[in-house]
């Protein structure tokens, strides 16, 4: 068996399944209910993006009533069965995200399939990661842009010159056509395929969240870092597109940006309520900003502080450090950051240090743009796609390590270095494992709100007379029997609840 | 251990959590794929009663359907009991710890008689719980006497 194809089958076991857990969990109410009815009362696709344009004041992403009108069209045509269609949609994306990683990874050697092994734990165990794939909206959005990147990035790698067919002549001594030597040097229409292609990426994504925006970012980083996979034309268009949003958003919807008191945020070891954020900071909001970006920026590489409030710290504070997530999160982010880091500093072949190599360079531009865009309030889920590129720094920095340590490491360090690694690497593989627990909590919270948030104990998502799916929904929720939490060994959710 | 087998042992300590994780986690998620039944953390088959303790309002609506809501069932519920009792949904709720679920398991059919609410509040009472002794002091106020009440935990 060939090294890629080993990493190949695992990338496809840890696809199955984070995509069936994410399949178990039923739509939920929260976010969903409100978006589907709405959208479900448009006549057309084209009328649900133009719906999308105007359904706020502060949030530009007519993209996700489209993709949300598509799913609920073809969910009525198989039978109103929007389970199937939209859980179905999110495991699909789950499952090509963690596809795109090794793609972009591109593993070759056996220190590469090992490194991939223990950087999908990586990818699957951070926290950044969970909210990509638990929340259940109509279309998780957050989730789409992870992707929209990663596409973004393999588009940069790829060598659309040497997808050509280099030219050929007539050869009189051997009496047929040649091939001339040396590859085409126009890039040709499969050149224009990748450019549009990375348009578009960047297009659909900042049109479907804010922090879609970073796609622009990865495009820039990677030609930067030395990939030619997308033309230099191509980021003037992606530049004129991101200054089309502006204008679009500005000038056309007459849109505002995130204001202090919004959303709640944390700051310190507290969650802030929009109040508390109003009062304390409404005349100095930049401090806020301040520290959420830096929290931002913080929370992939640290696993703290957690939607800018500083958990584990809080949980020490209160004499409740019983939970042992906490301490493996902190630690297995501290050495996994220390690995990055190392590896950054490193020289490559080239003699340059490898922070400038374009999956570094572009993890660092993904962070930096993803935190700056997460100003005004801090969350998990909008640092995911610099969770992603994270990850796919460690897959370079364990490659590298087991390179250096298997030709380097000195007889009586043998045997410590090799129980070292194993604790390291399965201390990574009990976090990771730790998703299939908050996903499985995910179905259960999500099945629960179908009646707690439901009259006679809550006021409905829409008023009764509007609502034509939510029964049906409710429906397929409720017979959906599904894992519950409590019943499970108790210490489960001290190994792995929410941190 | 000679260089050649440290760097095949370096590449197996690196590679084997992940591939353990991936196994299992991938056969389990094939399994749910197949048979709505994930090898991990699958669902186990409960009572009415269990549901109620375990906080699980859409099993007690779904299974409120066909199931005598005044049953005294065998329960398990881990974060409060340790060790499985015969309990009534309505018992279980308070045991629960979440007056929604008292509230719920009533709407579902189960009767609160005079009775059967001095057992719930005496629950309460013996599990310190704020919550539940407040909601059904709502329900009875009247001072309360637990002595030859049984618990049946």
């Amino acid at each position: 068996m060939k090294p890629s194809h080993a990493a190949w089958i695992l990338t496809a076991l840890f696809a199955v399944a984070v995509s069936a857990s994410v399949y178990r969990i039923p739509i939920q109410v929260s976010d969903s209910v409100e978006i589907l009815e709405a959208v479900d009362k448009t006549p057309s696709i084209a009328a649900a993006f133009t719906q999308g344009l105007y359904a706020s004041r502060t949030m530009l992403r007519p993209m996700r009533q489209t993709v949300t009108k598509g799913l609920l069209d073809a969910a009525h045509a198989l039978g109103d069965r929007y389970n199937l269609v939209f859980r179905g949609f999110h495991a699909a994306t789950a499952a090509v995200l963690i596809g795109l990683f090794t793609l972009v990874a591109r593993p070759r050697s056996w220190a590469d399939a090992a490194a991939l092994a223990f950087a999908l734990l990586v990818l699957t165990g951070l926290h950044t990661f969970t909210g990509m794939v638990r929340e259940a909206y109509p279309i998780n959005h957050f989730l789409l842009v992870a992707i929209y990147c990663l596409m973004v990035f393999a588009l940069a790698q790829a060598r659309p010159s040497t997808w050509l067919r280099a030219p050929r002549r007539f050869d009189a001594a051997q009496g047929r056509p040649q091939r001339v030597e040396g590859r085409a040097k126009s890039r040709g229409a499969a050149g224009l395929a990748v450019d549009v292609a990375a348009c578009a990426c960047f297009a659909i994504a900042s049109l479907t969240l804010e922090s879609g925006l970073v796609v622009a970012t990865v495009a820039f980083a990677a030609y930067a870092a030395g990939l030619r996979g997308i033309s230099r034309g191509a980021l003037v268009a992606i530049a004129a597109l991101t200054v089309g949003y502006v204008i679009l958003r500005v000038g056309g919807l007459h849109m505002i940006g995130n204001a202090v008191g919004e959303r709640q945020t944390g700051f310190g070891t507290a969650m802030l309520s929009t109040t508390d954020l109003r009062v304390g900071f409404g005349g100095r909001p930049w401090v806020l900003y301040a520290y959420t970006i830096l929290s931002s920026a913080l929370t992939v590489p640290l696993s703290q502080p957690i939607a800018g409030q500083w958990t584990a710290v809080g949980a020490l504070k209160a004499g409740d450090f019983q939970q042992l997530f906490y301490l493996n999160d902190i630690c297995t982010s501290l050495v996994a950051t220390a690995l990055a880091v190392w590896y950054m500093s490193t020289r490559g072949a080239n003699g340059r240090r490898r922070w400038r190599d374009p999956i570094p360079l572009t993890s660092l531009a993904v962070l930096a743009g993803s935190a700056a865009l997460s100003y005004a309030y801090a969350k998990s889920e909008i640092m995911s796609a610099a969770g992603v590129f994270y990850a796919l720094v460690v897959f370079l920095a364990v490659a590298e390590l087991a390179r250096r340590l298997a030709a380097g490491t000195s007889e009586s360090l043998r045997l410590p270095v090799l129980v070292i690694v194993l604790c390291i690497s399965s201390a990574w593989a009990f976090r990771a494992v730790g998703l299939e627990y908050r996903l499985q909590r995910g179905a259960f919270d999500a099945r629960s709100e179908w009646v707690l948030r439901m009259p006679p104990y809550h006021d409905p998502p829409v008023p009764e007379t509007d609502a034509r799916l939510t029964l049906r929904l409710r429906d397929e929720a409720l017979y959906r029997g599904r894992t519950n939490p409590y019943l499970l060994w108790p210490r489960f959710g001290r190994l792995w609840g929410e941190n | 251990m000679d260089s050649v087998r440290f760097g095949k042992l370096l590449l197996a300590a690196i590679a084997l959590p992940g591939v353990v994780a991936g196994v299992m986690t991938g056969l389990s998620g094939m399994s749910a794929f197949v048979a709505d039944r994930p090898l991990i953390l699958a669902p186990v088959p409960g009572s009415v009663a269990e549901a109620a303790g375990n906080r699980d309002v859409a099993d007690v609506v779904v299974m409120s359907a066909t199931t005598d809501m005044n049953r005294a069932e065998l329960a398990r519920i881990p974060l409060r009991l340790h060790a499985p009792a015969m309990l009534t949904p309505l018992e279980a709720a308070v045991v629960s710890e979440r007056a929604y679920m008292i509230t719920l398991v009533r709407d579902r059919g189960a009767r609160l008689d005079a009775a059967t609410l001095r057992r719930l509040r005496c629950i309460a009472q013996s599990r310190k719980d704020r919550g539940t002794i407040a909601y059904l002091a709502q329900l009875d106020s009247s001072s309360l006497l637990c002595e030859g009440v049984p618990i049946p935990y």
